[in-house]
């Protein structure tokens, strides 16, 4: 199915439209398909939208159903009642085998049966059962990744609708198919913002080099770069656990800033504004220190940056630093320090006035 | 249900068969308690749709789509032996005498800000049990436009009207714009 017909329209949709939108839809409804690719493609071509088309999922995705299913037993007995029907009517109608098979010409269409997505939508109070087996699809262990280049953010959709942002040099995998019950788990390298769907039965984790972050809430960010580990909590409520040992879990509550640095086996917990630390998001840095701010670019734009003046790398750099683009970023720093970018290949010297 | 287990039944294999019946029977079963909670009466119609499939296996090929044949086939049963119940028993009737689809299956996911969720639900008690059927069919079940008309029986341009209008419905309900309020507001307890 492709969008291409309707492409043209949508730069002029506004939220109502959008969530009206077949294609749209299906997007939200099968997130794994090849909607996801138009859509995300065309999100990054229009960022003026991405507002937009965020309350439009949001919406949709609000939407849930109570889910009422019938035991095992139940399933089993009813087929019981029914097999004996089907013996009684055998001993009363003789089908007619014909030589060969009873088949006809090809079907013309499909007939395929849809998989089911959105049944992991979030489940409340009244389950009669759970639901055994409940798709008898062949298991496909197929894992997908993405991978971001320097000064690249990309958003993506997990299997089960949750929002994933990649900062840029940072990589991501999970398995392609996420079924019901199962836990869902995202393998990353880099730095990544999750906002993270609530699953009934179905823990989310998140595994870096040295620590795995169990979801119990929302909104995070964690930062794995230069071999130490970052993780701040914007809303809800998260597990650190540190596989190789050495540390028991942390549990982290909003406004909590974990910094973790195997090498020097030191792990140090602070509160923070969440929002200074999620800020790249909107491609910008909110009260770093210049320091801290040069370690940015140079994970994100693959430079080597030297600040000649050491001492500088403590400077608070008040507000709001921009960081759409390089040149920008060094330009506002340059001004604040006082300093001259000096342009070697992929080394820029911050030389004092 | 791979179109492999459906040629499977049209040649009479009971295993196939058997495996169909254990996948739908859940299916149905979650679809059909939207409209009762009476356990006799679905079971009955589970076990009437389910043995039709058997039935009328020699004709399942000439059936373009057996899923969506099935959810109109179990529908249409269900439906009936509703209003049959209805009249007896004056229940679970819409305005129209139609049974309905329980506004209160219908949810908002957990971690939606309490007031927001509110007002969204409040939302959904507003619209027909139509509306809510097919938003259903569609997001939950992720039926195309075509098989949501064709399981409710309705036409496909009915089918969309029905569908914006609902969606449209519960946009509404929010003065202000989703995303603001979802962020500023999303507090787990």
């Amino acid at each position: 199915m492709t969008n291409g017909e309707n492409s043209g329209r949508y730069a002029d949709y506004d939220m109502p439209d959008f969530i009206c939108d077949p294609f749209f839809q299906e997007w939200i409804i099968h997130p794994d398909g090849g909607h996801a690719a138009f859509w995300e493609g065309w999100v990054r071509q229009h960022p003026e939208k991405a507002q937009t088309i965020d309350e439009a999922r949001l919406l949709l995705l609000s939407m849930s159903f109570e889910e009422d299913f019938p035991d095992e037993r139940m399933v089993q007995q009813s087929l019981a009642i029914v097999r004996e029907k089907m013996d009684g009517m055998e001993r009363v109608v003789t089908i007619p085998q014909a030589e060969g098979t009873a088949y006809g010409p090809e079907p013309t269409s499909g007939g395929r049966i849809r998989r089911i997505r959105w049944a992991a939508a979030v489940a409340a109070a009244v389950v009669v059962g759970t639901a055994i087996g409940y798709f008898l699809i062949d298991e496909r262990h197929a894992q997908r990744s993405y991978a971001t280049q320097y000064a690249e953010i990309q958003t993506l959709y997990l299997p089960d609708s949750s929002k994933l942002i990649l900062n840029a040099h940072s990589s991501v995998r999970y398995n392609k198919e996420w079924k019901p019950g199962q836990v869902r788990e995202v393998w990353l390298d880099g730095e990544a913002y999750f906002d993270v769907r609530s699953v009934a039965a179905s823990t989310f984790f998140v595994h870096t080099k040295d620590l795995t972050v169990e979801v119990l809430g929302t909104a995070f960010d964690i930062r794995n770069r230069r071999g130490k580990t970052e993780v701040v909590l914007q809303s809800g409520k998260i597990r650190v656990r540190f596989p190789a040992g050495g540390h028991a879990d942390i549990v982290m509550t909003p406004g909590n800033k974990l910094h973790y640095d195997p090498a020097k086996a030191a792990l140090a917990h602070a509160n923070v504004i969440p929002e200074n630390y999620t800020a790249w998001k909107d491609k910008k840095l909110t009260d770093a220190t210049a320091g801290q701010i040069i370690e940015y670019l140079e994970d994100n734009y693959n430079k080597t940056i030297i600040l000649e003046n050491e001492t500088l790398a403590d400077k608070k750099i008040g507000g709001v630093i921009l960081l759409d683009n390089l040149d920008d970023a060094l330009f506002a720093l340059s001004t604040v320090l006082n300093v001259n970018v000096i342009q070697h290949q992929d080394t820029l010297i911050l030389k004092p006035r | 249900m791979e179109k492999q287990v459906w040629d499977q039944i049209s040649g009479g294999d009971q295993d196939a068969y058997a495996r169909l019946y254990v996948f739908y029977y859940k299916q149905l079963y979650n679809y059909g308690r939207k409209f009762t909670s009476d356990a006799a009466l679905l079971e009955d119609a589970l076990q009437e749709a389910l043995l039709a499939v058997w039935t009328g296996r020699t004709r399942l090929l000439q059936v373009e789509k057996p899923h969506s044949y099935l959810f109109s086939s179990f529908r249409y049963i269900l439906y009936n032996k509703l209003r049959r119940d209805n009249r007896i028993r004056h229940l679970e009737e819409t305005d129209d005498g139609e049974p309905d689809f329980g506004a209160e299956q219908f949810l908002i996911r957990q971690d939606i800000e309490s007031g927001v969720r509110q007002r969204l639900e409040q939302a959904i008690r507003t619209l027909t049990s139509r509306q809510r059927e097919a938003i259903f069919l569609r997001f939950y079940e992720g039926l195309s436009y075509e098989e949501v008309a064709e399981v409710m029986d309705i036409s496909v341009k009915a089918t969309y009207k029905i569908m914006s209008r609902a969606l449209l419905q519960l946009k509404q309900t929010l003065s202000l714009p989703i995303l603001t309020i979802l962020l500023l507001l999303r507090d787990l307890a």
